[in-house]
């Protein structure tokens, strides 16, 4: 199999004079431009950083036309990116800087400042491109393998991020999967959704290429904005949309779809949580000619199931829409432990991460293959296809991300007074509410909660409500008995 | 409806969407919601549209942004601008 770096190469080349990239502000990217500009920052990045060692390079910008470049050239250049999001407190920021230990950074100027006291100080610093600079640190970076393509930090069950370590194989072997089962024609426009820390980011970043599409990139408020983000996807004439179903949600419930016609949509793939029928019902008037796909993986693993949703098959997997069956050659193994019919969802897949910077990944080895247990329970339901059931672990999904509840609880206990702390998920109204519970000699607001975390825990984390108990109710085992939480909440 | 009416029902909304129906003591019409991440864009989004049921008005996309809606005060204004309440 070829290098990533030489399949960004050659597929930049193989666009021609087509355009590759866009905003709304009606700025453009050619093939030819973006082959030059990843030829300069390559060289810039060869120039500066240790020949012969694998970097690592934090990137911290907004998605804009410059970085689509700026990534291909840290894998150009033999090196691995870590993208940091420049909205995550300062804590956060520091607990990735400190264990993946970047010797070089990325950044978009406006965020420099913000960020010079966490990054340190640069030995040495040099303009990319007039918004970003790189900064080059003297420092050993974290050891990784030597095709590391990036660096992707998630939510950790032990109270601390973790950094998922993929590689340009598993990478590629995503792309080439992507290549065979999306059957967007050549030319296709893509649209960016995702943060570049939330893995379905990587489909938007460098499939197009594979097509000689067009990457649509928006600002951070063009995306905050649903009712705008509907109007930019009917302009644009986007072809191909990747995102989570609680945008889709958003984008039923707020968008005014009704007001365009999306004919020209063509393929929509959902992934990062379950997915309803309902909501499918809901967004099959609007979109009349997309092709559906739900798409299934931890970070861990990228997308290693998938479903093609045919609504002539509801009936046989009523509810929830199926993940379906593994991606091309990935296995899988179906662990029973409890529940013969919930099985836990083991992976083996080219896709499969190589580990975490820091943590010890406990992958399961069947007959000298290496499997990733997901802790995602499943069940086989109708025409063979797997369905998602739930978690053996108390790992949340909100939105698409995923948020272990030990890294809040971790932080609330920090507070003066706080004895104990237990964040549940409370299904409400088809989302999902973020819940504390805190025991605590000192009362606090929801009010308190909510700046508190603000400083401490990316956005997606905070706490949607608080509620203080005198004390928490356990269980036969003696453990706090989360199931009870969370019926009393509800009701 | 009077502009008095509309913000105690913008300051209500806040209170349900943001603080779970129990406004904090330390609360005020100023308090920066968006821009400080306290109200998310769904809440934000939910907000729009109940409004613009109540009102009998339509944001346009690009309205839809922090300028207008970032606390109650400023929320209260801009849908009064668009709904032609003067008092």
């Amino acid at each position: 199999m070829k290098q990533l770096d030489e399949i960004i190469q050659g597929y930049i080349t193989n666009g021609g004079s087509a355009q590759a990239l866009e905003d709304t502000s009606g700025n453009t990217v050619s093939y030819p431009e973006l082959g030059s500009a990843l030829n300069s920052y390559t060289e810039q990045i060869k120039t500066k950083l240790p020949a012969g060692k694998k970097s690592i390079i934090a990137v911290i910008s907004e998605r804009n036309i410059q970085l689509p470049a700026l990534l291909y050239a840290v894998i150009c250049s033999g090196n691995a990116y870590v993208p940091i999001d420049h909205r995550f407190p300062a804590e956060r920021v520091s607990a990735i800087l400190d264990e993946a230990r970047p010797n070089a950074v990325i950044i978009q100027d406006k965020y420099r400042e913000a960020f010079e006291g966490l990054c340190g100080t640069a030995a040495e610093s040099i303009a990319l491109n007039e918004i970003h600079t790189l900064l080059i640190f003297d420092r050993e970076p974290a050891t990784i393998p030597d095709d590391t393509a990036y660096i992707l930090y998630t939510s950790g069950s032990t109270g601390v991020p973790k950094g998922v370590i993929h590689t340009q194989h598993s990478v590629l072997s995503f792309l080439q999967w992507c290549s065979d089962a999306i059957a967007c024609g050549q030319g296709s426009r893509f649209i960016s959704i995702s943060p570049l820390q939330f893995d379905l980011s990587v489909f938007d970043m460098y499939f197009f290429l594979f097509r000689a599409g067009t990457l649509l990139l928006l600002t951070e408020a063009e995306l905050a904005n649903h009712r705008m983000l509907a109007k930019i996807i009917f302009e644009h004439k986007v072809n191909c949309i990747y995102a989570t179903p609680s945008l889709f949600q958003l984008l039923c419930n707020g968008g005014k779809l009704q007001q365009y016609d999306f004919g020209h949509v063509s393929h929509i793939l959902l992934a990062g949580e379950p997915l309803y029928w309902t909501l499918l019902h809901e967004m099959k008037p609007y979109f009349t000619n997309a092709n559906c796909y739900n798409l299934y993986g931890p970070t861990e693993t990228n997308v290693c199931c998938y479903y093609e949703v045919k609504f002539e098959e509801e009936a046989l997997n009523p509810v929830a829409v199926p993940i379906g069956k593994p991606c091309g050659d990935t296995r899988i193994h179906l662990e029973v432990y409890d529940d013969p019919a919930m099985p836990e969802l083991w992976i083996a897949s080219a896709t499969l991460m190589y580990g975490y910077v820091a943590a010890e990944a406990s992958f399961r080895y069947l007959d000298g293959i290496k499997y990733y247990n997901t802790g995602d329970l499943v069940k086989t339901g109708g025409a063979g296809n797997l369905v998602f059931c739930g978690r053996r672990d108390r790992m949340i999904k909100k939105n698409g991300f995923r948020v272990e509840p030990a890294e809040i609880e971790r932080y609330i206990k920090e507070l003066p007074g706080v004895l104990q702390a237990v964040a549940v998920p409370a299904p409400i109204n088809n989302t999902v509410k973020l819940v504390i519970f805190i025991q605590s000699g000192k009362a606090y607001s929801l009010l308190d909660i909510k700046q508190y975390c603000l400083q401490k825990l990316p956005y997606y984390m905070v706490p949607d409500d608080v509620v203080m108990v005198d004390e928490l109710p356990v269980n036969l085992n003696n453990k706090t008995d989360v199931q009870q939480l969370i019926e009393k909440y509800v009701k | 409806m009077k502009k008095a009416e509309l913000k105690d029902a913008v300051r209500n909304y806040v209170a349900d969407g943001v603080f779970n129906g129990s406004m904090p003591a330390e609360f005020n019409d100023d308090m920066k919601l968006v821009s400080t991440r306290l109200m998310d864009s769904i809440v934000t989004l939910n907000m729009v549209n109940h409004f613009e049921e109540l009102l009998g008005i339509e944001l346009q996309a690009h309205e839809v942004n922090v300028d207008n809606l970032d606390s109650v005060n400023l929320i209260t204004g801009f849908l009064a601008e668009k709904a032609g309440i003067t008092e």
